[in-house]
């Protein structure tokens, strides 16, 4: 549709609250971008070829944690209200069909959900409820919460590894990672890390996780086989924040969205060495990487944008300013289907 | 105490009894079972057992509250590793029960730290017994310059913000940000006072301000209205009043009701409850604290909300005091790997022992004072009803934007640098 006609429509939609599905997502043929906005119950879509908004839909109160469904057809993004400790009608995931841009279930999730993983079977979701010290496990068909595990306190950080056998939940005040075996769904396993965990992430291999401390400013390299630190990276002289964390597709490197310090550390997988320091837009928390490693995006909540940067130079090569505050994560869908990478 | 010995205290002249040795005894999976004697003195990295000694005060028990929630969460935490974590909470007040208490906790307990410093003779009796048992005592509460440069010793380390903290907080923010130049000191005629006071108008007189007045109040001054017009004859734009309990709301009283040409700010023990929604006494001036109920960034909401879940009450400084003086007790065995005293505290005076209060920055230990770096907050009356009572105005020390140096170095601008510090520990070798 064009003109007028268009517009009339779209505005009636926005009118009842629903803004229509990104400019025809289906005709998009390069990944998107979904960005949670926290403050705005929003999520903006960015086309990673023109690194565009090219749409906006209107999801529910406190979008933070985003992913993507493993086959790319869906996004799920975990939304809370302000009602702390209790589970409401607001506590959900709700679940965007990437084709029509439109929410098209909202999944009990437990209470305060934030931050999740899908296994790669796409069959169950994993989620850290932050107020109750929980993670829940959710079978996604029947949309049913099939375990309560206790975990860590203020559990956090979401991660699986590539096989689907392990789930790390980190917890910010007690310092730990708890391991989830997904075969048993329960925890087997927890480590302590440096202060403050906030997000982790496996390597392609399932070999490594990284694990990022806030308030240490440091990333844990853990053995996944024997669930132990193996080695920790200062970033930053510890004055990083680090919280979100990607690993390239290649394996090579693994980013670190430094939160406060406004900016991306890159890491060398091999040596554990800090290659490259990027400053970015104001907060980055969340980051994604496209599915061929050349762009990484970071959701940056304090200045409304989104920094995206080429990984062959490390520099940022555009911001991309979004209609909504406060961004909080983001992750890559590909509009035509496939694996694609996952955030925070 | 918490956990089945509500209301107890242990007079000192009396015998203690298991019930009172024990306290509140908090572990992983809920009350540890009690355990026979040659148990408890197998105390390894794997059993932790900290030690609380409080008086049987608001003020104890405020204190105990924090330490109780700092100490469930620990117990959980150690419950997923595989260990347990306890917390012996004993009351005593007076130098010998205090010193009881420490001799017993130790010898029969094996707890490898004590918490406590409810007040200056606690503090001393306290940090005195560590020394001499080589166990790690956190001081929650006392910031008496006197006590604390008495007893500058290896294994005392203050969670408790000092005075000289306090007061550059409040210099840096009404003189640098509030333009109140010109301070009227009142305060009570002792040498923690005159130290409180001379420190406060070096801090002053370092950011451009002006000291116009001292007026020395005894502690049997009735007519504290003719304190606040003496004040207002020096034409002083702020009264720092360094006054305690009784004094300082009866001073405040008449402050209210007189409503002078000058603002009032100062320093106090902290007190349980003083700065929230129910707090009684006068809301005026502006306060320097620890911590605040209204805090929300860096996960302080959801602290603040374990903690209202947990007692029903709002979060004060001195609960934010003993939650975190557990957590450091807990973190520093699981990252320095020994339970030993010296260890211990060369552990987190050596600057790798940083640790999250919910503040937003890693807070570690001076090396030379044994003075935790950390953030505080300035509160004031709310401006509308229905607001809590109180409202956070400032985060100090104030970091511009764009601001790099290291936390610690930005933290130190609060408090007594190493050259000003009368308590200077050599580094452990």
């Amino acid at each position: 549709m064009k003109g007028s006609r268009y517009w009339r429509l779209w505005i009636g939609l926005a009118l009842a609250g629903v803004l229509p599905p990104p400019a025809n997502v289906s005709a998009q043929n390069a990944p998107l971008a979904y960005v949670s906005n926290e403050r705005s119950g929003t999520v903006t879509i960015i086309n990673t070829a023109t690194d565009k908004v090219v749409g906006t839909i209107e999801v529910g109160p406190g979008p933070r944690g985003i992913q993507v469904s493993p086959d790319g057809k869906r996004v799920y993004v975990a939304l809370s209200d302000l009602a702390r400790e209790v589970e409401t009608d607001a506590d959900a995931i709700a679940e965007i069909d990437v084709a029509s841009g439109k929410i098209t279930r909202r999944i009990r999730a437990g209470s305060d959900p934030e931050q999740f993983a899908v296994s790669p079977d796409g069959l169950k979701l994993f989620a850290s409820n932050e107020d109750a010290g929980t993670a829940s496990i959710i079978a996604l068909d029947a949309e049913e919460v099939i375990a309560t595990l206790t975990v860590g306190i203020e559990p956090e950080g979401v991660a699986i590894s590539p096989d689907g056998r392990w789930v790390y939940v980190t917890a910010e005040t007690s310092n730990t990672v708890s391991v989830i075996d997904t075969h048993a769904n329960r925890v087997v396993a927890s480590f302590l890390v440096d202060v403050r965990p906030r997000a982790a992430a496996f390597s392609p291999d399932g070999k490594r996780a990284y694990v990022t401390s806030e308030i240490s400013g440091t990333v844990s390299v853990v053995d996944t086989e024997t669930h132990q630190v193996i080695e920790t990276i200062l970033l930053e002289d510890g004055e990083a924040k680090p919280v979100g964390v990607v690993v390239s597709p290649d394996g090579k490197r693994v980013y670190v969205a430094n939160g406060h310090a406004n900016s991306v550390s890159v890491i060398d997988a091999e040596t554990h060495k800090v290659i490259a320091t990027i400053r970015v837009g104001r907060r980055p928390w969340g980051l994604a990487i496209t599915p061929d490693g050349k762009k990484l995006y970071t959701a940056n909540g304090v200045s409304n944008d989104v920094s995206v940067i080429d990984t062959s130079t490390n520099r940022v090569i555009a911001t991309v300013k979004v209609d909504g505050e406060g961004p909080w994560g983001v992750a890559i869908a590909n509009p035509s289907g496939g694996q694609l990478t996952q955030t925070r | 105490m918490v956990d089945g010995v509500s209301g107890q205290q242990a007079p000192a002249s009396r015998a203690w009894t298991r019930r009172e040795a024990l306290g509140a005894v908090v572990a992983a999976g809920g009350l540890a079972a009690l355990r026979g004697p040659a148990e408890l003195l197998a105390i390894t990295e794997q059993d932790l057992r900290v030690g609380l000694i409080v008086p049987g005060s608001a003020v104890g028990e405020a204190i105990e509250r924090g330490a109780t929630l700092g100490a469930e969460e620990a117990a959980r935490t150690a419950e997923l590793l595989g260990r347990t974590f306890e917390l012996v909470a004993v009351r005593a007040a007076d130098r010998e029960a205090v010193e009881d208490a420490v001799r017993r906790l130790v010898a029969e307990r094996g707890v490898y730290a004590i918490i406590g410093g409810a007040d200056e003779a606690s503090f001393a009796a306290l940090s005195d017994a560590a020394e001499r048992h080589g166990v790690l005592f956190l001081n929650a509460r006392c910031a008496d310059p006197v006590a604390r440069d008495k007893h500058c010793s290896r294994h005392t380390l203050h969670v408790a913000a000092s005075a000289a903290m306090y007061v550059d907080a409040l210099a840096q923010w009404l003189v640098g940000e509030a333009g109140r130049r010109r301070w009227c000191f009142v305060s009570a005629a002792t040498p923690s006072a005159t130290a409180v006071y001379e420190r406060a108008r070096r801090a002053l007189e370092a950011r451009g301000g002006e000291a116009v007045g001292r007026i020395e109040v005894d502690a049997g001054t009735d007519d504290l209205a003719a304190v606040v017009r003496e004040i207002e004859r020096t034409g002083a734009d702020l009264a720092f009043v360094d006054l305690a309990g009784e004094a300082r709301r009866r001073f405040l009283e008449h402050y209210s009701a007189a409503a002078p040409g000058f603002e009032v700010t100062g320093i106090a023990p902290e007190a349980p409850g003083e700065f929230g929604a129910g707090a009684s006494g006068p809301r005026v001036g502006t306060w320097p604290t620890m911590w605040h109920h209204a805090l929300s960034r860096f996960g302080a909401t959801q602290l603040n909300d374990r903690y209202h879940s947990r007692f029903g009450l709002e979060m004060d400084a001195l609960g934010w005091a003993g939650w975190f003086a557990v957590k450091v007790a807990w973190e520093a065995v699981n990252r320095a790997r020994t339970t030993t005293g010296s260890e211990l505290a060369r552990f987190l005076e050596s600057g790798r022992g940083a640790f999250d209060g919910h503040k937003g920055r890693p807070l570690s230990f001076r090396p030379w004072d044994h003075q935790l770096r950390q953030p505080l907050y300035l509160v004031r009356p709310a401006a509308g009803p229905g607001e809590g009572g109180w409202e956070v105005v400032a985060e100090l020390p104030r970091v511009a934007r764009g601001q790099t140096a290291a936390s610690h170095e930005l933290l130190d601008q609060l408090g007594d640098a190493e050259g000003e510090s009368r308590c200077r520990l050599e580094p452990l070798s």
